[in-house]
């Protein structure tokens, strides 16, 4: 047991980081579906708008910890404003279901993959690690990214965040009663308008910043939005809608599959993660944390 | 302005309903500062949808609300609410998801200060404040009642809607409603109630207002219409 | 194949439509306006040909079209805008990232615009497509990346030529070096799972077993899936090899060999690839990560020939970067045409440059010398390349020539 620890130390802990970092992008994904009933498509853009917006301001070559941040205001600005914007323009479309507002999701997906193609270019690029984070570290003797630690730090830091702000801040009760009863919150004074866009907004600056972070590991390029979207949906379907523990267990569920899984049955690395999917599915339904009435209910608006 | 002398609410030639249907068709309401109007009517006549237009959840067709001279007609509830109306529902609605201290705090109006409180809504009602953690859905009938009417305070109302408070609950609990409304009124409250139980009706209101198929068939003086069994045996089918 | 990426993903077409009728008009405007002028003016001495252009202005494998773009304009414009004494008018049409968008593109080359050959051509696929096409319409397709061995192998035909390489060779060359390095230790082999890296493989340890070298164990990672090399890193690292060597390109050239070297693999164990993994704009993004891995490839910009001096120059002067082997091999393309419509007199059909490209003799590239094998395939020379730095980025710097 103890060797197997040993000889699989590294690849746990990178399906730790990798979770974590698709934790960013699932919970945003999920609290826009299960909180405000919108399938947001362009999400997977949006995440490679952060990655892109990291390879501009921070580079190839590499960056001060200051450029970095940097890097994160700026996706973070443009995750604010896309957020917003699509909100008000799904907002319209909420009496005609789901499938219209995922569709249109879809095309502004499209069309900022595009754009951001236009803009630079269909190449590959990498995000160096910001300086004092690059190279490796020695965890219990074996050799370690220190950025992937730093991800790791980050990303638990985030989830407790965002747990404290949706499960014990007042905004999260207000987030939460929303999707109870929308009237009876504009009942009692609150414009629930800004609720959903507040949590669209949210939900986009977590995928734009989720770039950022994850630049350095899996650089800029077209066709990562689709991969990540991929990921981010498993993730919401096996943690079941709208909820930030289920994100955070199935996102870390998934990071060791691709992790761990690919380590120790090489054989099925293209066949687990949609496995582990359809065995979720089939053992409980509404996901890791969802209970049958949460999921049921935005179906049935649809 | 007519506002200060014109009573609190002014709805006139009100008609709603949804998708085209005609469920509130003409309706002229007043309530005065201090006042309580009591809507009586049976099933399907209308009553919650006049709340509703009322708050604004319904969109009017045609007519005007107002509340101290201000048109709310066509308003979105959240504004109306802070324009001074409270609602507590039929069906109470509590926050199910949500603890009762939640129920109370969202309903807070930050940047606001008045006159209502957690702390004070705590103290009107006291058996809120010993489930402070429970879930809103582990609440008893009348506990939830009496969030409701807590959480629609918490807005500083001048105006609150009671849609069938006692609806549902047991005798114990009908009277600890009772009282607490008794006591909202001496503070100056006006209330807008509709309520089957006419014993509750008749113990609140000065004005009884008997609603038909959308519309005002009938308004009197409490102490009127308690003289005249035979209104309420023919809007009302009660004795 | 060259920089294969991932395939088969979601993507818009109609914005990449638009953009590559951009870029094919804008090409068209730049190389051929004059020649329409010319050929349509009725001067009567002044002949025009068309020449077809298929490489991929969308899609993952877009950046490969550009490099190629770039070496077939650069060759036309030094000669004046003519090959073989003949202006000539380029049409370009977009490969795409399969045959589903490269085939009609080429039968719109070939029955719309009549033109008498074809170059360009990145996947494959597309290539072993449109074989039957081309034969039967009797126009010749010279290849300028597509690497399959079939293509100059059981499917070689007349009217198929190419300038660039086979998948098994610049590996094939690389093995008695790679055995000769590690003296006896194992080496990993790991490459994606998909035709061109089972070729180069393939190609790999047959010369490297046969000159003594031992495999440690091999293993073929997901095609266009993989993002995440370390488990296998982890797997290589306790299988007690002493080197790796591997095939990828494009974007998983670029995460393979960031993590090599983030996971500490690359001060342990020796990474040595086909030149793929650190070409064009794959090497920019791997940056550090990429010192000191040696590669295999037909070119390096700092070979040492008067072509090269020539070429290297004008490719920096005018696009502002390094010249890549696909640049190379699309400059060579333009080259061989070159001298086969000279050897034609009066009217030119595909089948007589067909035939003339039999005739070329020994084509003076950058890369070196080179002439077609009996099945259309370059008999070139391989080089050993190190990644060093050169001014502010990296360069491919040759260390000598791979002994065949
Ligand atoms: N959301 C709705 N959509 C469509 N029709 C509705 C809706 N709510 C109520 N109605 C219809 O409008 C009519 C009046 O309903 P309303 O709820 O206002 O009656 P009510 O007098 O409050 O009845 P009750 O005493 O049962 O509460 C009824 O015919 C009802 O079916
Ligand atoms: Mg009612």
């Amino acid at each position: 047991m103890i060797a197997w620890l040993d000889a699989n130390l590294v690849s746990i802990l990178n399906g730790v980081a990798f979770g974590l970092l698709l934790f960013t992008l699932a919970v945003g994904l999920s609290l826009i579906f299960g909180m405000m009933d919108v399938l947001n498509l362009s999400h997977g853009a949006l995440y490679l708008v952060g990655a892109y917006a990291a390879y501009r301001v921070v580079g190839e070559a590499g960056g001060s910890l200051g450029a970095f941040l940097l890097a994160l205001g700026v996706a973070g600005v443009l995750g604010l404003a896309a957020g917003a914007l699509l909100a008000g323009i799904t907002q319209p479309l909420a009496r005609r279901g789901h499938l219209h507002q995922a569709l249109l999701t879809l095309g502004v997906a499209l069309v900022v993959a595009d754009l951001l193609s236009a803009l630079f270019g269909d190449e590959v690029h990498s995000v160096a690690a910001p300086a004092g984070l690059r190279g490796s570290v020695r965890v219990l003797g074996h050799g370690y990214p220190a950025y992937r630690l730093f991800v790791i730090g980050v990303g638990l830091v985030l989830a407790a965040l965002v747990y404290l702000l949706v499960e014990r801040s007042r905004a999260g009760a207000v987030i939460r009663a929303t999707v109870a009863d929308r009237d009876m919150v504009q009942a009692i004074g609150v414009d629930t308008r800004k609720v959903l866009v507040g949590v669209f907004a949210f939900g986009t600056l977590l995928a734009t910043c989720g770039g950022v972070l994850g630049g350095p590991i899996l650089g800029a390029q077209p066709g990562l939005d689709d991969t990540v979207l991929i990921l981010g949906l498993v993730i919401v379907v096996i943690g079941g809608l709208g909820s930030v523990k289920g994100a955070f267990f199935g996102a870390l569920l998934i990071g060791q599959i691709q992790v761990l899984g690919v380590t120790l049955l090489p054989e099925y690395a293209s066949f687990l993660l949609f496995g582990t999917m359809a065995l979720i599915l089939t053992l409980r339904p509404a996901g890791l944390a969802g209970t049958a009435a949460r999921t049921a209910a935005p179906g049935s608006s649809g | 302005m007519s506002a200060a002398t014109g009573p609190l609410l002014e709805a006139r030639g009100l008609r709603s309903g949804y998708r085209g249907s005609m469920v509130v068709d003409g309706i002229d309401l007043d309530v005065g500062e201090g006042g309580l109007v009591a809507i009586l009517g049976r099933n399907g006549v209308g009553k919650t949808t006049l709340i509703s237009t009322i708050m604004g959840l319904v969109r009017p067709y045609s007519g005007s609300v107002r509340l101290a001279g201000r048109e709310l007609a066509g308003a979105r509830p959240d504004a109306i609410a802070r324009a001074g109306v409270g609602l507590v529902p039929q069906g109470r609605r509590v926050f199910a998801p949500l603890s009762v201290e939640e129920n109370l705090r969202i309903a807070v109006r930050r940047g606001r200060a008045g006159r209502w409180t957690v702390e004070r809504v705590y103290e009107l009602l006291p058996q809120l404040a010993e489930r402070r953690s429970h879930r809103g859905d582990q609440l008893s009938g009348g506990e939830q009642q009496m969030l409701a009417i807590g959480r629609a305070l918490l807005g500083n109302p001048r105006l609150l809607l009671l849609d069938e408070p006692s609806d549902g609950l047991a005798p114990a609990a009908v009277r600890g409603v009772e009282q607490v409304i008794t006591g909202l009124r001496a503070e100056g409250l006006a209330v807008l109630l509709v309520e089957q139980n006419l014993r509750v009706a008749f113990a609140l209101a000065d004005e009884i207002v008997v609603m038909q198929k959308g519309r005002i068939v009938h308004r009197s003086g409490t102490t009127e219409f308690r003289r005249s069994p035979d209104i309420a045996r023919r809007f009302l089918g009660v004795a | 194949m060259g920089r294969q990426m991932r395939v088969g993903r979601l993507r818009p077409r109609w914005i990449l439509a638009l953009a590559g009728l951009a870029a094919a008009t804008m090409t068209v405007a730049a190389c051929g306006g004059s020649a329409v002028r010319g050929g349509g003016g009725g001067g009567g001495d002044q002949e025009t040909v068309k020449l077809g252009v298929l490489l991929p202005l969308s899609g993952v494998y877009a950046p490969l079209g550009e490099d190629m773009q770039q070496g077939l304009r650069l060759y036309i414009d030094e000669h004046g805008g003519k090959l073989g004494g003949r202006r000539v008018e380029l049409v370009t049409a977009d490969e795409g990232e399969g045959p589903q968008t490269a085939v009609p593109a080429a039968k719109k080359l070939i029955q719309q615009d009549r033109v008498v050959a074809v170059t360009g051509v990145v996947s494959s696929a597309v290539a072993l497509g449109v074989r039957d096409l081309f034969t039967e319409s009797k126009i010749p397709l010279v290849i300028s990346n597509a690497g399959a061995d079939e293509i100059t192998g059981e499917a070689s035909s007349d009217y198929l030529w190419r300038t660039s390489f086979a998948n098994t060779e610049p590996n094939a060359a690389f093995g008695p070096y790679v055995a000769d390095q590690v003296k006896g230790g194992g080496v990993y082999v790991i490459a994606a799972d998909y035709a061109a890296g089972k070729e180069a493989m393939g190609g790999f340890k047959e010369t490297f077993e046969a000159a003594g070298g031992k495999v440690a164990d091999e293993r073929y990672t997901p095609f266009g899936e993989t993002q995440d090399f370390q488990p296998y890193l982890n797997a290589i690292q306790r299988s007690g090899a002493e080197a790796v060597y591997c095939f990828y390109a494009g974007a998983e050239a670029v995460a393979f060999v960031k993590q090599y070297e983030e996971f500490g693999l690359a001060d342990e164990l020796p990474l040595y690839s086909a030149g793929f993994l650190t070409e064009g704009g794959a090497l920019d993004a791997q940056g550090d990560a990429a010192l000191g891995i040696r590669t295999s490839l037909n070119y390096a910009p700092d070979l040492d020939n008067p072509a090269n001096e020539r070429f290297r120059a004008a490719y920096q002067n005018r696009f502002e970067e390094e010249p890549t082997t696909y640049a190379v091999a699309s400059y060579d393309a333009a080259a061989v045409l070159d001298q086969a419509l000279t050897s034609i007199d009066g009217d030119v059909t595909g089948e007589q440059i067909a035939a003339a490209l039999g005739e070329v003799g020994e084509v003076d590239s950058p890369r070196g010398t080179w002439r077609f094998s009996e099945t259309h395939n370059p008999v070139q020379k391989y080089y050993l390349r190190e990644v060093r730095k050169q001014g502010a980025g990296f360069t491919n710097a040759t260390v000598r020539e791979l002994e065949g």
